[in-house]
């Protein structure tokens, strides 16, 4: 079986979306690339998903590493800079507890080559097979897609190849007669036809085409998809999916879908869902980046102060999806002092603060100054107001 | 005449030892201010700081106004010119209030001129209330301003407040009522008003209520 004209075809059809994608690039600015395509370096290096659907619950896991920086079109390399190549290898594995091996997707593997334009970009990949499914076996995936970011709509179709091998099919079973000497007579040599049937082994083709549809606002996405698969020794199949994420939070997504995806459909994107389901994807490493994550703006929801020995006052502040809590103030000189974990989303600082009445400003992340949560402001700074903290 | 002369001593060495300590405080201020700001501006600024300084206003505020500026890396000229106004504030403040106030309430007088509340009604406010802390009123007052309240109808509303005998804790309160208000979508001015009848509806009873979220430092 030959690759050779798929191969071709698909590698051409890329180059000529990743040129498009290259003139609809802007020099700054994030890719609006789909997020399982971005997962692996934005999402983080691990991500699991646990799910219910009508037929059991299960669990599958993926791991994404960038293997390339992102490589523009002269050649620099630049991790920050957009759009570019970049080159993802992606391993998931999925399974009911107890029935691992009777799934036959329970592990794959794909490599992604990847041109991201900030509104368009296109996808060259390459995919194990994922198992044998009665007579028939997936050997390799070959796919090919494109999107396009039609704000806040983003569509994106895509192309897959499979090789597939049939053992033992009757369909291509072949019947062998044989000429069979069974003794001597007076004319000669006596034969008898002897036949028999050897089951077929038969290599085939089948093509996927899909379509999707994909509508964000803020952290909720919706997603429409269906397809078609037809191919030699498979009858056609159509089919449809809608599917809903709602962000949760920076690290955990909710999941919930209505209706089936194939599996070469879901070859590229270890986070699909096969079946209407509802679960949990959660990414303890993603960044900000990942999915919808970025509407997820990091927020000061409470201040408590306390007097510490020796004259010193502990400050607690408590934050949603912070990573870093800085404080300024006339009694830190106005030199940003940042705050340590204390658990429960609060953060602590102890400092020695005179009796008096104090000008306080915090920030998350490294973002613009804030009046801490609860504190009265003061009127004299119209472009970063600060808080009144009176100490007695 | 022996008792003069013990008396004229310990003068002497009082002056000595405040000038001693005046000099010590130079000498802090100009420590923390080394390195934060340009020589220049450093220079003005301390020269500002020990006018205060004579003139017996506080003059922490005035250094830590510096580093703000200098952290917000503000100009020099910028700098000086807002360490020179919250000095003049300072001043306005303690001859309204009275020159027994408190640090804290000419810190907050300050910066209630500075939001361009009259001095005059400063004045009036210590008069409604001789001989208390006028700091939460004024935080408050300053705060509504800061949230989009009329300077005149926060005044008036600080003002009636304090007049009807609201104390830190009520007052404390409206304000509570009144930024609730404004995120709810009303006009600050609305909300002050509806925030002051609902203070002066609670009076006299306000006194007993308690769980107000001061934000105060036990």
């Amino acid at each position: 079986m030959s690759l050779g004209r798929e191969t071709l075809a698909c590698c051409g059809l890329f180059a000529l979306l990743a040129a498009g994608a290259a003139r609809a690039e802007s020099a700054s600015g994030e890719s609006a690339a789909p997020a399982w395509l971005r997962a692996p370096s934005a999402r983080g290096p691990l991500s699991s998903v646990l799910a219910y659907d009508s037929r059991w619950a299960y669990g599958s896991l993926a791991a994404g590493v960038p293997l390339g920086a992102r490589l523009r079109s002269g050649g620099v390399s630049s991790r920050d800079a957009l759009p570019g190549f970049s080159v993802n290898a992606v391993l998931s594995a999925s399974g009911q507890p107890g029935r691992v091996d009777s799934s036959p997707s329970w592990l794959r593997g794909a490599l992604l080559l990847d041109r991201s334009g900030a509104r368009s970009g296109g996808w060259l990949g390459l995919s194990s097979g994922e198992g044998r499914t009665g007579t028939s076996e997936v050997t390799l995936r070959l796919g090919l897609g494109a999107w396009r970011a039609l704000t806040p709509i983003q569509i994106e179709g895509s192309v897959v190849t499979s090789v597939v091998a049939f053992r033992g099919d009757p369909r291509w079973s072949r019947t062998i007669v044989q000429h069979v000497p069974v003794g001597d007579d007076s004319s000669g040599q006596v034969f008898r036809d002897s036949s028999y049937t050897v089951s077929g082994d038969h290599m085939s083709r089948w093509l996927s085409g899909q379509g999707a549809a994909r509508w964000q606002r803020g952290r909720i996405e919706l997603e429409a998809s269906g397809g078609v698969t037809a191919g030699e020794g498979a009858t056609r199949r159509r089919w449809a999916q809608a599917a809903f994420q709602l962000q949760l939070s920076r690290r955990a997504l909710l999941l919930a879908s209505f209706g089936t995806r194939p599996a070469a459909s879901l070859a590229f994107d270890p986070a699909g869902r096969p079946r209407s389901m509802i679960g949990v994807q959660l990414a303890p490493w993603s960044s900000p980046r990942w999915a919808m994550a970025s509407a997820i703006r990091p927020s000061m929801r409470a201040w408590v102060t306390r007097r510490a020995p020796a004259g010193r006052l502990a400050i607690f502040l408590r934050c949603q999806d912070a990573k870093r809590v800085e404080l300024a103030s006339d009694f830190t000189d106005w030199l940003p002092t940042t705050l340590e974990p204390a658990g429960g989303g609060w953060w602590e600082l102890i400092v020695p603060v005179e009796p008096g009445l104090h000008r306080v400003r915090a920030r998350l992340d490294g973002g613009a100054w804030e009046v801490p949560p609860g504190l009265p402001r003061s009127p004299d700074e119209a472009e970063a107001p600060a808080g009144v903290l009176l100490v007695e | 005449m022996r008792a003069l002369l013990v008396l004229a001593a310990c003068a002497l060495a009082a002056s000595l030892g405040s000038a001693s300590l005046a000099a010590g405080d130079t000498t802090a201020d100009a420590a923390r201010l080394k390195g934060r700001l340009e020589p220049d501006a450093a220079a003005h600024v301390l020269a500002i700081v020990d006018e205060a300084r004579s003139a017996g206003l506080p003059t922490a505020p005035l250094v830590a106004r510096a580093l703000e500026g200098a952290s917000q890396q503000a100009r020099s000229a910028v700098i000086v010119a807002e360490v020179r106004a919250l000095a003049a504030s300072l001043g306005g403040a303690r001859d309204a209030l009275g020159t027994g106030s408190r640090e804290t309430e000419l810190v907050a007088g300050a910066s209630a001129i500075q939001a361009g509340v009259p001095v005059d009604s400063l004045a009036r406010l210590r008069a409604s209330r001789p001989g208390e802390s006028l700091t939460i009123s004024l935080v408050v007052l300053c705060d509504l301003v800061a949230r989009g309240v009329p300077q005149g109808t926060a005044t008036g509303a600080i003002l009636s407040a304090v007049r009807a005998g609201g104390t830190d804790r009520d007052l404390l309160r409206m304000r509570e009522h009144v930024h609730a208000q404004i995120q709810h979508g009303q006009a600050p001015a609305g909300a002050a008003q509806k925030g002051l009848r609902e203070l002066l509806e609670r009076r006299p009873g306000a006194r007993e209520q308690a769980g107000g979220s001061a934000r105060r430092t036990p």
